[in-house]
C-alpha cells in the first residue's frame, strides 16, 4: 500500500505542470480580455479556470502523497505545501466566479495577482526541494565568480598521509561535501555553519556542535549516529549520507586529534579506526576499517525466489543478512549431506550470497569451482570438509573474502600461493589443517593485517 | 458457542477492515496533521535495519554476584585503609541490604589475594585466575558496569529481562524473537546450569522465559548427563514413525482448532511439537562428547568429564555454538559470598578459571570468535567493606550495585581493551558508566539488532528488552 501512495506521490512532478501552464494561461487571458482584439477570449475563461482548478487540486493530492515519502527540506516543504494550496483555493474561488461571465474589474485583480505570483513562489520552492536552493542562481553566481557553496569539493589525493593536516586535508572536505549545502555562509540550518573552523567550533544557534576530546559528547557526532527515523538525524534522510570511514574519521580527529586544526595525521596514535588513512588512500569509501562487516558496494536486485525456494526444500537455511540490502546468508548446518550434486543449486544465487557455511558438510573441491564464482562473498566456512589445495585455487577470484576458515581440512601449504594473492582476507583459522607454521608465517607476512590463527597448542 | 465463534470472526475482521480503512485519503491528510507519534503504526515490528557483526551470543552468566575486588578490580587504596571506617562521602547515601544495615562499622576490606597487569591493555588480574591473564588481550573488560538493584532476584531478573520484576522475556528469548534460530533442528535458545558450591542463590525458570512472547522463544534448559531434555525420547513401545504419524494427526486437529479460535497459543504448540521432534534427532547428536579428542578435555580442565560442572557446560557451550545455536546462556551459581569469601572464591574462581578461557580460546581456533559474543559476568558487585567481622585472613562482602566488571570477547569487541574506571574504592564509577540497559543495547547492536526498534505490543503498549533506555557502547566496539 506505501508503494500505491508513492507512485501517487511521484505523479506530482508531473501533474504539477498542468495547473502552472493553465491557471498562468487562464491569468494572462483576464488581462488580455481587456483588449478588444482579444474579447473573442472571453468564453474560453470558464473553462480554462475551471480545468486549472481542478488540475491545482489534484496536483495538491499528489504533493500530499508525495511528502509522505520524506526526504524533504521541512521548511521549504511547509512554504510549498501552502502555497499550492493557497493555489488551488485561489483557482477554485477563480473557476466559480468566472461561471458568472469574466471576472468583473477590481476581482479580476484580486483574482490574477496573487495567481501570477502564488504561482511563482509555489513553483519556486517546488524547483528548490527538487533541485536545491541554489540551483536556480548558480550558473548567474558562477559567471560572476561566486563560488556556489555546496558544490563537490575535488579531494586532492594526499601524497604523503602522515603529513597531511587531519582537519585541513582530511576532515573538511568532508563536511564540505556532505554538510556545506545546508550550513554555508548563506544559508545557516540552525545556525551553523562547517565550511570554516572557526564557525564550526563556535557552533550554532543551540550551542556548540564540537567538544574537543570527546566525541561522544559532540553535538555532531550524536546527530550522524542518530537512527534513519529520527527527525534531527543529519544529514536528513535523503541526502548524501556519511560513510562509515568518514564518521571514524571525524570521530578520530575530536578524540585523538582533540579538534584541533593544525595537528598532522603523524602526530597523532593511529588506532584501528583509522587503520584505512594509513593504508595509503585517503579517498573516502575505498578500503573498510579492519573488522567492519564490508559489503561489496554493490546494488542487487533481489534474489530469484525459485531459488531460493529449491534450496530451502533441502533444508538450507537461506536469510538476508541485512533488511537494507539484497545480500544472502546460507548456512548448510542442517544438511550434512548437502554435496557437490546439490551446489549446482547455489548458481543462480552466486551474485547475492554474501555468507556461506559449509562447514561439516559433504561438498568437495568439485562445489568449489562454484563457491568461487560468487564475487560478493566475504565469509566462507569449509572447515570439516574434504576440500584440499585443488579445490582453494578454485578461490583465486574471491576479491571480497575477509574470513575463510579452513579448520580440520585437507588444505596444505600448496595453497599458500593462492591465498596470499586474496588482499581482502582479514582473518584466516587454519587450525588442524596442513598448512605448516612456517606456511601460516608467510601469509602473515604478505596479507598485511591479516590474523592467521593455527590453533592451540 | 456458534454464535460466538461468529463474534470472534466478526471481530477480527472488523479489526482488520479498520485498519484498513485508516489509508483512506482523508486519513492520509489528517495524519499529517498529527504528531508522529499518534500515527498508527502496525503492531509486531521486527526491524533488523543494521548489519550483524555475529550469530551468535554465549553468556557465562555468574550468579551469586563474583566480587570485582577479588577478580579483576585492582585497588591498593584499600590495602592501606584497612580495617578503617568506608568514608561517608565516598558512600553518599548508597542503600545497604538488610544483611550489612545492621552493622555498626563498615571496615574497608583489601583483598586477600595478589594482582598483576597483564597483556598489552595492561589489565588488571588477580592469582585466582591465572588463565584468564594469559587471554586478556582477547578479552574487553567493563569496569564501570551498574545497576540499580541491590538484591538477587531483581537484579538478576534485570540483567536477564530489562526489568526487576519477572514476567518479561528475557534476553535470549528477545533474541529468538529478532533473529530467529540459524538451525531449524535445535531451539534458538539454550540454558545450562551448573553450580560451584551448593547452597547458593537459587534461579528460576523466569530468567529464561518467553514472557509474552510465543512460547516458541523460551530457554529450554539442557541437562547433562543421558537425558538432556526431560521426556524428550519416546517412551518404550513409540518408534519416530509412529511418533511423526501421531504427530501429523495431532497437528491437523489442531490446526482446525486454530481455524475456530484464533487463539496465537495453538500455533505456538504445534511448533513446540514439531521442534521437539526435530530434536529428538539432533540433541542427541549435537551434545554427543564421546568423541571429542583427550586434549579437548585437558583444555577445559579436568572437570569437563563431569557432566553438570561449568567445564562439562562450557564445552557443549562451544558444540551448540558449533550448530549455530544463537543464544546459549550458562549459569553458574555460587559466587554469593557474604562471608568467608577468601576460601570459597577460591572454589569458585578454580571452577571457571580454566573452562572460560578455554572456552573463548578453542572457539578461536575454530573460527567461531569472529562472529561470537562471549559475556562473562554477574549481577552486581560486592562491597568494598567487610560484611561481619573483618580478619585478615577472613571477610565477607555484601551486594553493591554501583560499580561491578564484566568481560566482553569475539566479534566486533575490541579485544585487550578496559573500558570504564572505579574510584579507589571500587564504590563508584568515574569514568564511562555502563548500565545494564547499555549493555543490552549494545549486545542487541553487535547482532544487527536496533534496541528501540525490537519491540512488542502487549496490554496496550510496546516492549522491549531495554525498557525505556539504554544507549549503546559505541567506544569498545569495533
Amino acid at each position: 500500500m506505501d508503494q500505491l501512495i508513492f507512485f501517487l506521490g511521484r505523479t506530482h512532478p508531473l501533474l504539477v505542470h498542468l495547473p502552472i501552464g493553465i491557471l498562468l494561461m487562464a491569468a494572462s487571458m483576464e488581462l488580455l480580455v481587456l483588449v478588444r482584439r482579444f474579447a473573442y477570449l472571453k468564453p474560453a475563461l470558464p473553462i480554462t479556470w475551471r480545468v486549472g482548478a481542478a488540475s491545482a487540486v489534484v496536483s495538491c493530492v499528489a504533493g500530499f502523497a508525495l511528502k509522505q515519502e520524506g526526504g524533504y527540506d521541512e521548511e521549504m516543504l511547509l512554504y510549498h505545501q501552502w502555497s499550492g494550496i493557497a493555489l488551488a483555493l485561489f483557482s477554485s474561488v477563480a473557476s466559480v466566479l468566472s461561471q458568472k461571465g469574466a471576472l468583473l474589474g477590481k476581482i479580476r485583480l484580486i483574482v490574477v495577482v496573487p495567481m501570477f505570483i502564488l504561482t511563482t513562489v509555489a513553483g519556486h520552492y517546488g524547483g528548490s526541494l527538487t533541485h536545491g536552493g541554489e540551483f536556480l542562481g548558480e550558473p548567474i553566481l558562477a559567471l560572476t565568480g561566486v563560488e556556489s557553496k555546496g558544490a563537490v569539493v575535488e579531494r586532492k589525493p594526499v601524497q604523503d598521509t602522515a603529513q597531511a593536516v587531519v582537519y585541513r586535508d582530511l576532515v573538511e572536505p568532508v563536511l564540505i561535501e556532505k554538510c556545506s549545502r545546508c550550513h554555508n555562509s548563506s544559508k545557516r540550518k540552525g545556525g551553523l555553519r562547517v565550511d570554516d573552523y572557526q564557525h564550526l567550533m563556535k557552533g550554532g544557534k543551540n550551542g556548540a556542535v564540537i567538544v574537543a576530546g570527546a566525541p561522544s559528547q559532540s553535538e555532531l557526532i550524536r546527530r550522524i549516529m542518530l537512527g534513519d527515523d529520527d527527525k534531527e538525524k543529519m544529514p536528513p534522510r535523503g541526502k548524501p549520507q556519511l560513510t562509515a570511514q568518514e564518521l571514524q574519521l571525524i570521530r578520530w580527529w575530536l578524540g585523538e586529534g582533540k579538534a584541533s586544526s593544525e595537528v598532522r595525521v603523524a602526530e597523532l596514535s593511529g588506532t584501528s579506526d583509522v587503520a584505512f588513512l594509513f593504508s595509503g588512500n585517503v579517498h573516502a569509501g575505498a578500503e573498510p576499517p579492519p573488522g567492519e562487516a564490508f559489503f561489496p558496494e554493490v546494488t542487487l536486485s533481489p534474489a530469484p525466489a525459485e531459488a531460493i525456494d529449491a534450496l530451502e526444500e533441502n533444508g538450507v537455511i537461506i536469510k538476508k543478512v541485512s533488511d537494507d540490502a539484497e545480500f544472502l546468508f546460507v548456512n548448510l548446518v542442517n544438511v550434512p549431506e548437502f554435496g557437490d550434486g546439490l551446489a549446482a543449486l547455489l548458481l543462480p544465487l552466486k551474485e547475492h550470497v554474501t555468507w556461506l557455511k559449509a562447514g561439516k558438510s559433504s561438498i568437495t573441491d568439485e562445489s568449489l569451482r562454484i563457491i568461487g564464482q560468487m564475487p560478493n562473498l566475504t565469509r566462507l566456512n569449509l572447515e570439516y570438509t574434504s576440500v584440499s589445495d585443488e579445490g582453494i585455487l578454485r578461490l583465486k577470484d574471491l576479491k571480497h573474502l575477509t574470513y575463510l576458515n579452513l579448520v580440520n581440512t585437507r588444505v596444505g601449504d600448496q595453497s599458500i600461493a593462492v591465498l596470499q594473492q586474496l588482499k581482502s582476507l582479514r582473518a584466516l583459522y587454519l587450525w588442524n589443517s596442513e598448512v605448516s607454521l612456517s606456511g601460516a608465517e608467510v601469509l602473515r607476512q604478505k596479507i598485511p593485517g591479516i590474523d592467521v590463527n593455527t590453533g592451540v597448542k | 458457542m456458534k454464535d460466538l465463534r461468529d463474534d470472534i470472526h466478526d471481530q477480527l475482521s472488523r479489526r482488520t477492515f479498520l485498519g484498513q480503512a485508516g489509508l483512506g485519503l482523508g486519513a492520509m491528510a489528517l495524519s499529517s496533521l498529527l504528531p508522529a507519534t499518534l500515527r498508527a503504526e502496525p503492531t509486531q515490528e521486527k526491524k533488523v535495519p543494521l548489519v550483524r557483526k555475529i550469530n551468535r551470543v554465549i553468556y557465562l552468566f555468574q550468579s551469586g554476584a563474583p566480587s570485582q575486588l577479588e577478580t579483576f578490580d585492582y585497588k591498593p587504596k584499600l590495602e592501606q585503609m584497612w580495617g578503617q571506617e568506608l568514608p561517608e562521602s565516598v558512600r553518599n547515601g548508597q542503600r545497604l541490604t538488610g544483611m550489612s544495615s545492621g552493622q555498626r562499622s563498615f571496615p574497608l576490606a583489601a583483598s586477600a589475594f595478589r594482582f598483576a597487569q597483564y597483556g598489552r591493555s595492561r589489565a588488571w588480574v588477580s592469582e585466582l585466575l591465572p588463565h584468564h591473564s594469559r587471554i586478556v588481550d582477547e578479552l574487553c573488560f567493563i569496569r564501570s558496569m551498574h545497576t540499580e538493584h541491590i538484591n538477587h532476584d531483581p537484579a538478576v531478573t534485570f540483567i536477564q529481562t530489562g526489568n526487576q520484576i519477572g514476567g518479561r522475556p528475557s534476553m535470549g528469548s528477545w533474541v529468538s524473537y529478532g533473529l530467529g534460530s540459524d538451525n531449524k533442528d535445535l531451539p534458538a535458545f539454550v540454558v545450562l546450569l551448573s553450580r560451584g558450591r551448593g547452597g547458593d542463590q537459587p534461579l528460576y525458570a523466569k530468567l529464561w522465559s518467553n514472557g509474552f512472547l510465543p512460547s516458541s522463544h523460551q530457554g529450554v534448559v539442557f541437562r547433562s548427563g543421558e537425558d538432556p531434555v526431560f521426556y524428550l525420547n519416546n517412551p518404550d513401545g513409540i518408534d519416530r514413525t509412529t511418533r511423526r504419524r501421531m504427530l501429523d494427526a495431532l497437528a491437523s486437529m489442531n490446526t482446525a482448532q486454530q481455524d475456530n479460535s484464533l487463539d496465537p497459543v495453538i500455533n505456538g504448540r504445534i511448533e513446540q511439537y514439531e521442534m521437539a521432534y526435530r530434536m529428538q534427532a539432533s540433541v542427541p547428536r549435537t551434545l554427543d562428547i564421546s568423541k571429542e579428542p583427550d586434549y579437548v578435555f585437558d583444555m577445559y580442565g579436568p572437570e569437563s568429564r563431569i557432566p553438570g560442572t561449568f567445564a562439562a557446560n562450557c564445552l557443549l557451550a562451544r558444540k551448540l555454538a558449533e550448530s549455530d545455536v544463537r543464544f546459549i546462556q550458562l549459569y553458574h551459581q555460587g559466587w554469593d559470598q557474604h562471608g568467608n569469601l577468601p576460601a570459597d572464591i577460591q572454589i569458585m574462581a578454580k571452577s571457571v578459571d580454566q573452562p572460560s578461557t578455554a572456552l573463548i580460546r578453542d572457539l578461536k581456533q575454530r573460527g567461531l570468535l569472529d562472529d561470537t559474543l562471549v559475556i562473562w559476568g554477574g549481577e552486581f558487585g560486592r562491597t568494598n567493606y567487610s560484611q561481619g567481622k573483618l580478619k585478615r585472613d577472613n571477610y565477607g562482602r555484601d551486594h553493591h550495585p554501583r560499580c561491578f566488571t564484566i568481560y566482553l570477547a569475539g566479534g566486533g569487541i575490541r579485544p585487550g581493551m578496559v573500558y570504564g574506571e572505579t574510584d579507589d574504592f571500587s564504590y563508584n564509577i568515574v569514568k564511562d558508566p555502563v548500565h545494564v540497559h547499555d549493555l543490552q543495547a549494545t549486545i542487541l547492536h553487535l547482532l544487527g539488532i536496533d534496541h528501540e526498534q525490537l519491540t512488542y505490543k502487549f496490554q496496550g503498549r510496546r516492549y522491549r528488552l531495554t525498557d525505556v533506555a539504554g544507549k549503546v557502547v559505541q567506544d569498545i566496539l569495533v
